[in-house]
């Protein structure tokens, strides 16, 4: 038997080397893939420099709504202006993520001495910052989010079932496994014309969705008493959406208990629904209007010690 | 424990490197505590079910084969394994849906019957073992097997963790052999084990799952506000969901057994690409139609008492084989438009002019037409109920209204499903169901570091049970 199969292995190797060419090209080619993962890869140099300013530094922390709602530079010079002191801010908003991929991700590269921001400014959409289960999150919790040492916290806390605990496995040893939703997307959307817009329509009235228990909070939760204890003031910043819709009263009570501000400016003069192109995020004009509508309440809301150094 | 669960192959893994270091008699004991296991892991409690099922039919099939038992003993012994088994599955899958029936029948005449609301669990692949172990007994009662000797052996037959929950449903005469015989595993065997594990993986993960998506979006939605187009992608997709479903577990079944020695039967043979309706049920769910004919429609005379005699066992059979799938109308309404369809073909073809061999064009148009019907048929088998699949039907002669699902759903169908189609259209030319494993290496290294990719990248955000694990 054993002779007579060898011959067999010689198709198998083929697929292995295949496969190795497969993943050096994608190391390669990862930046490629999608803008989020070039401003993942570039996240820590983004953390980096701004541990490296000496005037106030601010951490813009979210998802896509805050990347587009938000101008930085515009908020630095008018938060420069109010607040009488020079103002750098950086923007980490990784896409599709909430409190989950932002508590590991945060832990990575800030919460580490010295690398800690003046402020930290969390900005949310509609339902942004529930709990979602990690196993819906694996892949890019592995790739981008969570640091090697807190693999173990992840695997007690979040991954409870073997088949999130071998794709972890599996995606932080490889990127063909680990960006696989990327590569999809990416093929799809060169294949299947208008594929990005129209994706989500299929997944609405999938079995389950729409279908969530009460929503729970212990992952934002777990950021803002990780926030308290390096002191870090946080403020939590609602982003406009074209339909309005209510800071959720659960928010408002783990916020309050942590004495962190929930800045709601909304509405925003000067936004209409035209100001979403996309019917999600901010176009360059309405972006603009929403950091020049916050960037006072904003210098307004941060602790007396971060004015006028 | 679901084939494309990472925990299945981890199980298999461990099972299969065991299995490796050990000798015949123990590789059998291993197997059946193993197929013990994975059935236990879906709902131990149902175990007993398939340990009854095993002893009454073992004890049946060993009186059977006594020298002197009486023509009316054996006869009775027959019936008790029959009952047994059927009795299994009439409480278990049908027991709540003929109460139903029965007080909703009551209800519409005016009478008020008090019957319980039965919710009895179904317990996952009955159907499939039920049929497999009856075959056992009644194939002894025929003369055309000998009963097993070891209980042990026999008990490996009907709980075979392969094909233990959704087939194929095998016969004793085939697979008792390979059970009692010790098992070799040829150069031959691994190539093409592998070629089925990894095209059944690439069947339902790739395949099936996505066709999921579109189909339960449509099915999900009220039929009066779809387009035609709208519901007739929902008909495609659900057509490709379940083949890739059902094929994908066959496949997967065929080759984990084959990796041990096994050869199970081909359950499908591109069904598809047949041209009229009998060519459809000679490759659709093989294991099924063979065991429905040879236990069913040819003891009920099949088709030599005449010709009424032969449409009525059409009929009978495939309304059978339909309520087979479940315990619902609309399997009852699908078998029994099948067993229309048959009866016209049969009829049509004692009277027309058979099809030339080898017009190419004729029989793409008769391919084409058939595929179409067959998609029809599995409206009844897809929807909730027979309103809604009235209501479905109704919704294909609706306007040609171009819709967002309809330009993200066909674009997707076809990246998936085309692909696939043309690539088993190559198998069915050759006439050979492994002829990739027959390929120069590089070929085959090729196609499998495709259909891996594909594994990896296109997997359905959102994973599906596979379908005939509630049959």
């Amino acid at each position: 038997m054993h002779e007579s199969i060898r011959g067999e292995w010689v198709v198998w190797l083929l697929v292995v080397a295949g496969l190795a060419v497969v993943e050096i090209g994608l190391a390669f080619a990862r930046p490629v893939l999608s803008g989020d993962i070039r401003h993942l890869d570039e996240a820590p140099q983004i953390a980096e420099r701004l541990h490296e300013r000496s005037d106030l530094r601010v951490l813009i922390g979210g998802n896509s709504l805050i990347g587009e709602g938000l101008d930085p530079s515009l908020l630095d010079s008018l938060l420069s202006r109010d607040l009488g002191r020079e103002v750098h801010g950086a923007m980490v908003r990784p896409d599709a993520t909430g409190p989950l991929e932002w508590d590991y991700l945060f832990r990575k590269l800030v919460f580490n001495p010295g690398f800690v921001p003046d402020v930290l400014v969390l900005g949310f959409g509609p339902g942004h910052l529930r709990d979602r289960p990690a196993s819906s999150a694996y892949l890019r919790l592995a790739v981008h989010h969570v640091d090697g040492s807190d693999i173990g916290r992840l695997w007690t806390e979040e991954l409870h079932d073997f088949e999130s605990r071998v794709g972890f496995f599996l995606a932080r040893i490889s990127m063909t496994f680990g960006l696989r939703d990327r590569i999809s997307s990416r093929i799809l959307a060169t294949v299947v014309p208008g594929y990005r817009d129209r994706a989500a329509i299929l997944l609405i009235t999938q079995p389950g969705a729409g279908s969530a228990s009460a929503p729970t909070y212990q992952h934002l939760v777990a950021l803002l008493d990780e926030a308290g204890r390096w002191d870090l003031p946080v403020v939590l910043v609602p982003v406009p959406q074209p339909a309005p819709y209510p800071v959720e009263q659960e928010v408002l009570r783990i916020a309050a208990a942590r004495n962190v501000a929930v800045l709601d400016v909304r509405p925003v003069e000067g936004l209409s629904v035209a100001s979403f192109p996309d019917g999600k995020h901010l176009s360059a004009q309405g972006r603009r209007t929403f950091t020049r509508w916050l960037a006072g309440p904003l210098a307004q809301s941060l602790p007396e010690s971060l004015r006028n150094d | 424990m679901l084939f494309n669960s990472f925990q299945f192959w981890a199980f298999f893994g461990l099972v299969f490197l065991v299995y490796r270091a050990l000798p015949h008699r123990a590789q059998n004991r291993l197997l059946l505590v193993a197929s013990y296991v994975f059935y236990g892991s879906w709902d131990w409690r149902f175990l007993g079910l398939i340990v009854i099922s095993t002893l009454v039919d073992f004890r049946v099939g060993r009186l059977l084969g006594k020298d002197g038992t009486s023509e009316a003993r054996r006869k009775r012994l027959v019936i008790l394994s029959v009952a047994t088994n059927l009795g299994i599955l009439g409480v278990f899958k049908y027991l709540g849906f003929f109460v139903d029936s029965f007080a909703l029948l009551t209800q519409q005449m005016g009478l008020q019957a008090n019957l319980p609301s039965l919710s009895i669990i179904l317990p996952v692949g009955i159907s499939f073992y039920t049929f497999q172990t009856m075959s056992y007994t009644l194939d002894i009662y025929r003369g055309e097997l000998e009963p097993a000797e070891d209980l042990l052996d026999f008990a490996l037959y009907v709980s075979f963790f392969p094909q233990l929950v959704a087939g194929p449903i095998e016969r004793a005469k085939r697979l008792m052999p390979q059970v009692t015989l010790p098992r070799t595993v040829s150069r031959a065997d691994v190539s093409e084990g592998l070629y089925f594990i990894i095209y059944g993986l690439f069947k339902k993960v790739v395949i099936a799952d996505n066709m999921a998506l579109i189909a339960n979006n449509i099915f999900a939605r009220d039929p009066a506000s779809l387009s035609a187009l709208e519901a007739l992608l929902g008909v495609y997709a659900f057509a490709f969901q379940i083949y890739g479903d059902f094929h994908g577990y066959s496949l997967i079944a065929q080759g984990t057994a084959r990796l041990m020695g096994f050869r199970l039967m081909d359950n499908f043979s591109h069904p598809y690409f047949a041209a009229n309706p009998q060519d459809f049920w000679r490759r659709w769910h093989i294991s099924l139609s063979t065991w429905l004919r040879d236990y069913l429609y040819i003891p009920l005379g099949g088709s030599r008492l005449g010709s009424f005699n032969t449409y009525r066992n059409l009929m009978t059979t495939m309304v059978l084989g339909g309520l087979w799938h479940g315990a619902a109308w609309t399997f009852v309404v699908w078998g029994t438009v099948h067993g229309g369809w048959l009866g016209i073909h049969r009829w049509l073809t004692t009277r027309l002019p058979r099809p030339t061999e080898g017009a190419v064009v004729g029989r793409l148009v008769r391919v084409f037409v058939t595929f179409q019907i067959v998609c029809v048929t599995w409206l009844f088998f897809r929807a909730d109920s027979v309103p809604q699949s009235v209501a479905f039907l109704a919704a294909l002669g609706k306007g040609v209204e171009v819709t967002e699902v309809v330009l993200i759903g066909y674009p997707l169908l076809a990246f998936y499903v085309l692909p696939m189609l043309a690539y088993e259209l190559w198998v069915e030319r050759r006439g050979d169901l492994t002829a990739l494993t027959r390929m120069p290496v590089p070929v085959r290294a090729l196609f499998y570091l495709i259909v891996l990719l594909m594994l990896v990248w296109f997997p359905a955000p959102v994973r599906s049970e596979f379908i005939y694990f509630q049959f």
